[in-house]
């Protein structure tokens, strides 16, 4: 691969613009919608914990009104002398529960028991009421020490809903008298009416996470087995969560509020941030193939020329000339290439022409020493004949002839004195 | 040139890279972070304070029962809850990935049909429990007993010509009558014909025919249509558990309850600590709790189910009855011969009847 995009110009152009496009459109993009998520998630969690906060407030407010109200009762005289054995009025004790349970009677009912049975209630109808008593509720109560307990209900629960109890020993001596608050799941969501966007879910639970009411998308279930699957895993409450869970405690009276609300950007609008990025990808790659065979071309062509130009000065035509209308450095590197070419010609020029002139100055010389050589001959000829015919005195006249000419052409610029003397006697 | 464009590309997704995680954390919130962690750590469940237990009782028996051991122990119990069989099944899929510390509800024949499923645990509380359906090997321990009875609509039939022993119910007169539910969907109703077969000394492939003769055709799909369908007059007589006969009678309905003249059995249903228990200690002290006097007392009270306790005592309602010595291993080892006699006379039914009129009760299960 890598010696395949070595190979051409063109495809390491393609290669880096497709790397650095992809490597800013893919983490760009990523970046681009986590960093929206986290922004919109961070804001929606802000409205999400305002609104948790309004919820526990409400439902803190109806704990505290009946805090108040089992503290009123456990002071009041006629109520607790009743249940000490004391001879009283039940109009005067009832009188004085409904007094005491008038801020709370429109979501709560205010029962008395006494060695387990209902022996005063605020709820419809004079039906007898039990509640064991060394179990759940009112053995608490009685461990409590007078203070507050807030428990489920032992009869008529399910594992959605169950009346909050909240307990309150008033006598210990005989039967212990007990006053209770009985808040139904009904009446919690009634209180809560209105807190809720349609989408989310609540749950108002003791500190094992079992519900007393469950309303709204909490009612799947399916937040409240995966809060335990966690805590019993050791992980974090809201660990593979799809939705928004917010748990708050009730103070330290052992009942916990969780809040659950939709994500903030569903997965699809998730998905569809990443579709945009996988199309930006492929439009990048289209982009990155087209402007890579531009720029390829916009660099390769004057290259080409220059290495053509350079194919054809290596063979010999020194007439070489690039022609580039560009005033970059392609521009300048053809024009330099010209100058190069142009002075180097006349270089090549200027020295033919002076190997021209040697050559010439050199037959001059050899046709001057042509004549000479001829006169010898001439002279030598005379010199032989002049012997054949016996006149010896032509004869050395020639030979002394000849002697001295040829000392007259000597190529030699100096010569020693005896040929000097040679040549005078000549 | 591509290795300088590596070089860069490498330095540039560096800087991209730790620019996303100082940047991304950051986002998210850590004020929320440390919410979530404070809660999660307040409220995790160390291993040690967990119990997984597989119950085939109603969710309102189980439930008050689990919430109360959770609050007293703080120990938090993780539910699985449907039919015997079905949690029997689940139980021993779970026991074999150590998944399961408790099997709580089935009849105690179930346990001792399936004794590989669990291991022996000797309650602290042994030495109040009645002897007479003691596990002896501590397999198992029982939870509650749960006598069979009679019961008969008040207005329909007197007192006095009520079945009052279970050879009665061959009498012609009760002959389309009787209330009882279909063998395949009732572990009662498989009871119930163990019984018979015990307490009159007959033969299972006496009894059953000639039981199924009785009911002529007329079978109640489940047991609890049985109180319903005895209250309304579609059937006179009929019989069930003491403690779905004393609940009809609490919840209003037109039935009185008789408890058999010539014996009854009262076969508990049990609880037990599962092979490969996880948290083997915590279901110990399950176990305890439940045949706990506080427990016994309050499921007396509640769901009208007799202790197993001999220091519990019996609430009003449950009356004295003449008890006989039920052999489980006998009504476990005739299980098959019980099923496969029922299934015989009822397609003989269903043959003999064929193009006949159906009964009006279209809630039967037509055989």
């Amino acid at each position: 691969m890598k010696g395949f995009v070595k190979q051409s110009f063109r495809r390491q152009i393609f290669f880096i613009f497709l790397v650095v496009t992809l490597v800013l459109v893919i983490c760009g993009g990523i970046l681009t919608v986590q960093g929206f998520e986290a922004r919109l998630k961070a804001d929606h969690e802000q409205q999400d914990e305002e609104r948790e906060t309004l919820i526990s407030e409400r439902i803190r407010h109806m704990l505290e009104l009946s805090e108040d109200t089992l503290k009123t009762i456990a002071e009041n005289d006629t109520v607790v002398s009743s249940l000490e054995g004391g001879r009283a009025n039940s109009l005067v004790v009832y009188s004085a529960l409904y007094e005491a349970s008038a801020g709370i009677r429109d979501f709560a009912t205010v029962d008395v028991y006494s060695g387990g049975f209902r022996k005063y209630s605020t709820g419809l109808g004079e039906k007898a009421g039990y509640l064991p008593e060394e179990y759940a509720v009112l053995r608490e109560a009685k461990m409590a020490d007078g203070g507050i307990v807030y428990a489920m209900d032992p009869a008529n629960t399910t594992s959605d809903s169950s009346d909050l109890l909240l307990a309150k020993q008033i006598t210990e001596s005989g039967n212990a008298g007990i006053a209770v608050v009985r808040i139904s799941s009904a009446a919690i969501e009634g209180q809560l009416s209105g807190a809720f966007n349609a989408n989310d879910g609540y749950l108002l639970t003791n500190r094992f996470f079992r519900p007393f009411c469950t309303i709204g998308t909490a009612k799947d279930n399916t937040a409240l087995t995966l809060i335990k699957k966690n805590l019993f895993s050791g992980k974090a409450y809201n660990y593979g969560a799809e939705n928004n869970i917010y748990i708050s405690e009730l103070e330290d009276r052992g009942l916990l509020c969780v809040y659950i609300t939709p994500p903030v950007l569903e997965k699809s609008a998730a998905r569809s941030g990443y579709k945009i990025i996988f199309i930006q990808v492929i439009i990048s790659i289209i982009v990155c193939l087209i402007a890579a065979s531009r720029m390829s071309t916009f660099f390769s062509k004057p290259i080409n020329t220059l290495s053509s130009a350079m194919r054809r000065f290596r063979k010999g035509d020194f007439d070489t000339k690039i022609d580039l209308d560009r005033d970059d450095e392609f521009g300048q590197l053809a024009t330099g290439f010209n100058k190069m070419t142009g002075q180097l010609k006349n270089t090549m020029e200027e020295q033919v022409r002076a190997e021209r002139r040697v050559n010439e100055a050199r037959i001059e010389m050899m046709q001057a020493q042509l004549n000479p050589h001829f006169l010898y001959n001439t002279l030598d000829t005379i010199k032989w004949v002049a012997k054949a015919n016996q006149v010896p005195e032509i004869a050395t006249l020639s030979s002394s002839l000849a002697a001295v000419l040829r000392t007259g052409i000597s190529g030699d610029a100096f010569c020693p004195v005896s040929r000097e003397i040679e040549t005078v006697r000549n | 040139m591509i290795k300088t464009m590596n070089n860069f590309l490498r330095k540039s997704l560096m800087v991209l890279f730790v620019t996303a995680m100082i940047l991304l954390p950051g986002c998210t919130g850590r004020e929320r972070t440390e919410a979530v962690k404070a809660i999660s750590d307040a409220y995790r469940v160390p291993d040690d304070k967990q119990l997984i237990v597989y119950t085939s009782h109603k969710e309102e028996v189980y439930l008050p029962i689990i919430r109360e051991f959770e609050n007293r122990t703080g120990i938090w119990v993780e539910i699985h809850a449907g039919g015997t069989t079905e949690m029997f099944d689940e139980v021993r899929k779970a026991s074999a990935e150590g998944a399961c510390d408790i099997m709580f509800g089935g009849g105690i024949e179930s346990f001792e049909a399936q004794k590989d499923l669990f291991m022996p645990y000797e309650t602290s509380e042994k030495a109040n429990l009645d002897k007479e359906y003691l596990s002896s090997d501590n397999i198992w321990t029982p939870f509650t007993e749960l006598p069979l009875v009679f019961i008969y609509n008040k207005k329909l039939v007197s007192e006095a010509e009520a079945p009052k022993t279970w050879s009665d119910f061959f009498d012609e007169k009760w002959k389309g009558q009787i209330a009882f539910a279909d063998l395949h969907n009732s572990g009662t109703s498989y009871t119930i014909l163990s019984t018979i077969s015990q307490v009159l000394g007959v033969s299972v492939n006496t009894c059953v025919p000639a039981f199924l003769s009785q009911l002529d055709n007329r079978i109640l799909s489940s047991s609890k249509q049985i109180i319903p369908f005895v209250s309304n007059g579609n059937y006179t007589v009929g019989i069930t558990l003491e403690e779905t006969a004393l609940k009809g009678i609490r919840a209003g309905y037109d039935i009185a309850m008789i408890y058999p003249e010539d014996g009854t059995s009262k076969v508990p249903d049990g609880c037990a600590m599962v092979v490969n228990a996880p948290h083997s200690y915590n279901a110990g002290l399950f176990i305890d709790f439940v045949v706990g006097a506080d427990t016994q007392k309050y499921a007396m009270d509640e769901f009208c189910r007799r202790p197993v306790r001999n220091d519990t005592e019996a609430a009003e309602g449950f009356g004295e009855f003449k008890s006989f010595n039920f052999d489980i291993k006998k009504s476990a080892k005739d299980e098959s011969l019980i099923f496969e006699l029922w299934d015989d006379g009822a397609a003989a039914a269903d043959s003999g009847n064929s193009g006949s009129e159906r009964r009006p009760d279209n809630k039967e299960v037509p055989r």
